[in-house]
């Protein structure tokens, strides 16, 4: 197996972000999404601040399909950055 | 099916295809429950057993897939919080150079040891017959003069300055010796490579029991397709004759 990068670092995350146009398509894609949550709150919480549980929910529904990434029209990887968050909510919870 | 089509649909609103996922989850339980009672107890035809079988394998691989679901994100996530460091930069790239920080300090100071013991003077055994008046005289011609009792270095093995005299007891033949820090970072990157791997292994189950799940869709299709037709034949005529 070759062993390659295959999540994304929060610089990268970042850069991911300030590069989405909010068009929602990601969101819309989701097999995973319940509720109905904004792109920019999402994009928000995801870098940094505190994480509403509307997003944490969906973070921790998001089983890292990939479905978000094909419907892109920017080519963003929603599923590494939806991965970031699960690692910072991981990291709060242990935190206590 | 009609899950299927509606992923690919375009027009869609947030929330509509997790409430077809339900759907399809609820859909594929009442199917298998309904082709039960169809069956009541006869497998005698091959056809419609055989589609019955691949409707129950189709259904228990949609329901490992739903615990795989829930499970390998957390797992993903786990060896990916192992190669992040906590501001959330490459742990590979962070590790390596600080790898490489070590390495170069070390190699400059045992540089700097070997210069300084270059510069020494070599001390000789006093018994050894070709040093006077602590002189040395260079290195015997005549291998008579190599006296076969132990020499003072040989005593002094482990004494603390001959840590530097390289053979099979010395302290620098054991890994890391000559690197002091590195090996901890080295185990890090090893650990960091096996989480990567882990990762990847963890998205490869996942990606690769959709695909057996779609498989398994398609034979159960086929098998159905297969056991309708065949019923058909028979009950046709039965029928309309």
């Amino acid at each position: 197996m070759k062993s390659t990068l295959l999540h994304k670092t929060a610089p990268q995350v970042a850069q991911e972000i300030h590069a989405c146009i909010g068009c929602n398509e990601c969101l819309l894609a989701c097999p995973a999404l319940a509720e109905t949550i904004s792109i920019d709150v999402l994009n928000r919480e995801t870098l940094s601040g505190a994480i509403s549980t509307p997003v944490a929910r969906f973070a921790r529904s998001c089983y890292q399909c990939g479905a978000c990434v094909a419907p892109c029209p920017v080519g963003l990887h929603r599923d590494a950055m939806i991965m970031w968050i699960k690692v910072r909510l991981m990291r709060s919870e242990r935190g206590g | 099916m009609l899950y299927s089509i509606r992923r690919r649909l375009r027009k869609r609103a947030i929330g509509q295809l997790n409430a077809s996922l339900h759907w399809h989850v609820l859909l594929a339980i009442v199917g298998l429950i309904v082709l039960f009672m169809h069956a009541f107890g006869h497998f005698a035809m091959i056809s419609g057993t055989f589609a019955l079988y691949s409707m129950v394998a189709l259904t228990i691989s949609g329901f490992v897939g739903r615990i795989l679901d829930h499970v390998m994100p957390r797992l993903i996530a786990r060896e990916v919080d192992k190669v992040l460091t906590m501001q959330g930069d490459d742990g590979v790239e962070s590790t390596s150079q600080k790898l490489q920080a070590v390495v170069v300090h070390n190699t400059q100071e045992n540089r700097g040891i070997i210069v300084s013991q270059s510069q020494a003077p070599i001390p000789m055994p006093g018994s050894l017959p070709f040093t006077t008046n602590g002189q040395s005289l260079g290195a015997s011609w005549d291998l008579a003069y190599i006296s076969l009792e132990p020499t003072q270095q040989e005593l002094d093995q482990n004494a603390p300055h001959y840590r530097f005299i390289p053979d099979k007891k010395s302290a620098l033949n054991r890994p890391g010796a000559l690197m002091p820090g590195a090996e901890e970072h080295l185990l890090a990157l090893q650990d960091m490579q096996l989480a990567m791997r882990r990762e990847q292994f963890f998205r490869y189950i996942i990606r690769y029991w959709r695909v057996l799940h779609i498989l398994l869709a398609f034979i159960t299709i086929g098998l159905v397709t297969w056991h309708i037709i065949f019923a058909s034949t028979i009950l046709w005529p039965r029928f309309f004759h």
